[in-house]
């Protein structure tokens, strides 16, 4: 049966649009203005030209398994740019994150803050010798010494601030609401960690193979360590908050049933576990139990 | 010493009722043997031993680019490993003038330092294999002689079950040269590891793959290792240890790097992931001022000797014997 003209004039169009757009740039999702600070680098950096973008279908082939990190946190786009800082010909590179909102940009950030917080740039930063990682709005920014030749870290700062004042303002409302739900006295500031998924969880406290939690983009959970004042001990507390309460109960029985299956070290340090509504809460290491009644009352309102 | 039984018989009825790499043949491996055939092997025989030789002058970062220092080093790791007085009759031990030797390196984050390399790739020329059987590799880009330790441009491919083909038709000596990490989905990134960068078709996800050893922190990563070419022609490790990861990984976070200064050589691919393992959580509860394990663990060093019979991952069955710089060595 022979199709009408039209039809295989349409199919021939198509072709040759599909033939095309192989060949066409990557549509960015990042702002234009952000964009701009790669092309246009502050004094003192020239591009090198080498420029790369990642979607979450190929984040894989810049981070290989590093890549399941940022896709756990709704990841939708990186724009990776290199650089010469002119005064010590280093090679420096910047990659700027996009993801699927600003909770999730502090997620990231928060899985790993190694450094001092200059304070100067983002809602929230790290300042390393040799890296310099903030989060603002949607986007987690990484600038790095990447030959680690070192003295840079003002000029680290300096791109940092350039990036930053091309992003949409910072807001404190930005940070995830569960993590105010953290008691402040004696928490490890550099340990609070938002998350969602089971291998963030196992990168923190490494409870094996089974999802017992039920752990998904649709969960959020946050994580930090406290110190004992009397003992120097550490202690790690979960929060974790579900969709419903019924999936909250689920992830409290199941371990509750799979405790004593649970890989050592969690087995031995697994102190406490209660649930408020869709909330819950898991302790490891032994904490006071005024700390946790306090604890709970918060959860509890 | 090994626990050869374990490991020659009952290790392999166990591979062989599992099934488990349909597309993998059964090699034989021995923890600890020389790879080398026939009288040779018999004659070179050692236990599970595992060498660290480090030095000040390496540990600084300009010596990260000095092939003087890191010959001297690599050197110094060899013949404490066998005995010899020199790299080049060390070699001897685990190559001959007419191999072709893939050197298989790690490229990605956490790089093996390519003076390193270069050093490895020196010594073997000086042994008397021709430089162009001298292949330097990381995935699917290869580069010929010492120039591989910088340049990587040539592509073998991949055979039907997606190996290397510098693996199944080129080499026939392979030396697993990785840069020592932690690694956030597999613990720690090491001998066993390095195979990754030998095949292909491999994904997170363990979708539609020869290889699916991503589930349970890539506890099967030892199926990798298991190929029957990798485990027949690997006669040598060595491990990077200049500057080690040990939090995170692959991505890197320098404040997490550190320069330990040290190589580590051994036959042994399990033994020496364990001893690495071990010493990237030393370095972090020091960092941390608490115990901080690996997290994951690295469950897959246990399991590459248990499970697949690559070699002995008991540390209490390991001799590791340290020379050089001994502050600070952790282990």
């Amino acid at each position: 049966m022979c199709l009408p003209f039209k039809w295989r004039l349409g199919s021939v169009f198509l072709l040759f649009l599909a033939i095309s757009l192989q060949g066409a740039p990557m549509i960015s999702n990042i702002a234009p203005e952000v964009l701009a600070t790669l092309e246009t680098p502050p004094p003192g950096f020239s591009p090198t030209g080498f420029r790369s973008s990642y979607k979450s279908e190929n984040l894989h082939d810049y981070l290989n398994g590093g890549a399941e990190r940022y896709l756990g946190y709704g990841f939708k786009e990186l724009v990776v740019c290199e650089f010469i800082f002119e005064q010590s010909r280093s090679p420096i590179v910047a990659e700027i994150y996009l993801m699927n909102s600003p909770a999730n940009a502090y997620g990231i950030f928060s899985s790993d803050r190694a450094g001092e917080n200059p304070d100067s740039v983002g809602l929230d930063a790290a300042l390393g010798d040799y890296l310099l990682q903030f989060w603002q709005g949607p986007y987690f920014v990484r600038i790095m010494d990447s030959d680690l030749a070192g003295g840079l870290k003002n000029a680290l700062l300096s791109f940092g601030k350039s990036i930053s004042a091309a992003m949409p303002g910072p807001q404190a409302s930005d940070r995830p609401e569960i993590i105010s739900l953290l008691p402040v006295q004696g928490c490890i500031p550099s340990s609070v960690c938002y998350f969602h998924t089971q291998n963030s969880l196992n990168s923190l406290v490494y409870l094996g193979e089974k999802n017992l939690l039920g752990l998904g983009p649709e969960v959020e959970a946050v994580s930090a360590e406290y110190r004992i004042k009397e003992t120097g001990r550490i202690i790690r507390c979960l929060i974790i908050r579900y969709p419903t309460g019924r999936a909250c109960k689920a992830g409290f029985e199941n371990l509750v049933r799979s405790r004593d299956k649970l890989p050592e070290a969690a087995r031995r340090e697994l102190s406490h576990l209660s649930v408020f509504a869709e909330k819950l809460l898991v302790v490891f290491g032994k904490a006071e139990s005024t700390w946790i009644r306090n604890l709970e009352e918060k959860l509890n309102q | 010493m090994s626990d050869l039984s374990k490991s020659g018989s009952i290790t392999r009825k166990e591979f062989i009722k599992k099934g488990t790499l349909g597309a993998v043949g059964l090699g034989f491996g021995i923890p600890g043997a020389a790879r080398l055939s026939g009288e040779e092997a018999s004659k070179d025989t050692v236990g599970v031993k595992v060498v660290l030789a480090r030095e000040q002058a390496a540990m600084k970062n300009e010596a990260l680019q000095d092939r003087k220092v890191l010959s001297e080093l690599l050197e110094k790791a060899l013949c404490a490993y066998t005995g010899e007085k020199n790299a080049v009759d060390a070699l001897k031990h685990f190559v001959k003038p007419e191999d072709t030797v893939g050197v298989k390196m790690s490229v990605m984050m956490t790089a093996t330092n390519p003076e390193l390399v270069a050093a490895l790739t020196a010594f073997l020329i000086a042994l008397g294999v021709k430089q162009e059987k001298i292949i330097v590799w990381d995935r699917d880009n290869a580069g010929i002689g010492l120039e591989g330790a910088y340049t990587r441009e040539k592509h073998y491919g991949y055979d039907s079950e997606a190996v290397s083909r510098i693996i199944t038709d080129e080499a026939t000596a392979l030396i697993n040269i990785p840069g020592l990490k932690s690694h956030w989905l597999s613990g720690v990134g090491g001998a066993l590891k390095n195979w990754c960068g030998a095949v292909t078709r491999i994904n997170v996800r363990d979708i539609d793959t020869p290889y699916p050893f991503h589930k349970d922190s890539c506890a099967d990563l030892g199926m990798l290792g298991a190929i029957k070419p990798i485990r027949e022609k690997q006669r040598l490790v060595i491990i990077d240890a200049l500057r080690p990861l040990f939090e995170g990984g692959p991505q890197m976070n320098p404040a997490y790097l550190w320069n330990y200064g040290g190589l580590f050589v051994s036959q042994d691919p399990v033994a020496v992931d364990a001893v690495c393992a071990e010493l990237l959580t030393k370095k972090r509860g020091l960092f941390k001022g608490s115990p901080w394990p690996l997290n994951p663990p690295a469950k897959h060093v246990t399991l590459a000797d248990t499970r697949y019979g690559l070699g002995v991952s008991d540390r209490s069955k390991i001799e590791l014997i340290k020379v050089g710089e001994q502050k600070d060595c952790l282990i």
